[in-house]
């Protein structure tokens, strides 16, 4: 069999990961968009445009309970704003002498999964085919998740309704992804900073809203990590 | 539930929460690429950068167990959980690859979920 050469094609081909864990998320989200009286248009249109999993499904059930769309968009900022430190991040791995892109289009598909994807994979591509394999990556990534969301706003309704057991099984999609992506982490930042990292997310939640604690535990650990730097 | 913003405003409410992800994503990276952040920093910060991706999985993963099992009783999550992680971590030690560590923690997940509820918790 022959190697694929073009790295956009090994991007998306590396996208599968991501893509396993999103499409039947994204069917998720187009149940409860259709379920909260959303248009299903509506809902792939909210895939396309905003592309940030957990933000879509609170915007659809503050849309849903009679917010103002003021608040909306407020809270889907602030649920937002951990994707703030995912940018410099990325850059540090794609050498400027190298860029095609425009950081606009680097930057529009910067989800979690993609970003925590990113970091591990990043530095085993060939420094010159690292942006064509991150567009890849984003291509794949961005295709399920507008896919899947079409997929339960269209056709889905009734398929998990009539199974718990899967729609309790699919629960563990993201959660195993994210640990796969730890596994593969593990070795690039001293242990301590990814124990503080989960004690203050953990904290956090007693505390705050999941969107803050998260924002926590991001501080947390790289607060702990440039201490070796000082 | 109803929703109660007509089309118009619910697209302009869509549109503008894309706008404003996708300046939450875009900003940061122009910030950087004017060389703030190496200036700012030095070995400070791309220490701490490195550890953005790796403490945000940790966040994520904490959060997402946080949710599951606050949504059902322990019986019936801690131990699907646990079974799930493991097939996880055996996953990767055979397979190797992202995507075969998550299908088999799935997997191993659902099978174990069917047989605490089959059990009776």
């Amino acid at each position: 069999m022959r190697a694929v050469k073009h790295p956009a094609v090994r991007g998306m081909i590396d996208s599968l990961s991501i893509a396993i864990g999103y499409f039947p998320v994204a069917i998720s989200f187009g149940l409860a968009a259709i379920s909260a009286d959303i248009p299903p248009w509506a809902a792939v249109l909210t895939s396309v445009l905003v592309y940030a999993g957990a933000s879509q499904f609170i915007l659809i059930t503050l849309v849903a309970g009679g917010s103002t769309a003021f608040s909306v968009i407020a809270i889907v900022l602030l649920m937002n704003l951990r994707h703030l430190f995912y940018g410099p991040a990325l850059l540090g791995k794609l050498p400027s002498a190298t860029r095609r892109f425009p950081s606009l289009v680097l930057a529009a598909g910067l989800t979690d999964e993609v970003f925590a994807t990113s970091i591990s994979r990043l530095e085993q591509q060939p420094i010159a085919e690292r942006e064509g394999w991150y567009v890849g990556l984003q291509a794949g990534a961005y295709s399920a998740w507008v896919g899947g969301t079409a997929v339960g706003a269209f056709f889905g309704h009734g398929w998990m309704q009539g199974s718990p057991w899967l729609a309790q099984t699919l629960d563990f999609v993201l959660p195993a992804l994210f640990l796969a992506l730890l596994l593969e982490l593990w070795s690039i930042v001293p242990g301590y900073v990814v124990v503080g990292a989960a004690l203050a997310t953990a904290a956090g939640l007693a505390v705050l809203p999941p969107y803050g604690a998260i924002i926590a535990g991001m501080g947390v650990g790289a607060a702990l990590a440039s201490r070796r730097g000082a | 539930m109803q929703t109660t913003l007509n089309g118009t405003v619910l697209v302009w409410v869509i549109a503008a929460c894309g706008l404003v992800t996708l300046l939450i994503r875009y900003l940061p990276m122009r910030w950087r690429e004017k060389g703030n952040g190496r200036a700012a920093g030095g070995g400070r910060w791309r220490y701490a950068l490195d550890a953005v991706g790796p403490s945000a999985i940790m966040a994520l993963l904490v959060t997402s167990f946080w949710s599951m099992a606050a949504a059902d009783p322990v019986a019936t999550t801690v131990v699907p959980i646990f079974v799930g992680v493991s097939g996880v971590i055996l996953g990767k030690r055979l397979v190797g690859s992202i995507a075969g560590a998550t299908l088999s923690g799935v997997l191993a997940y659902g099978l174990a979920l069917w047989a605490v509820t089959a059990i009776g918790f």
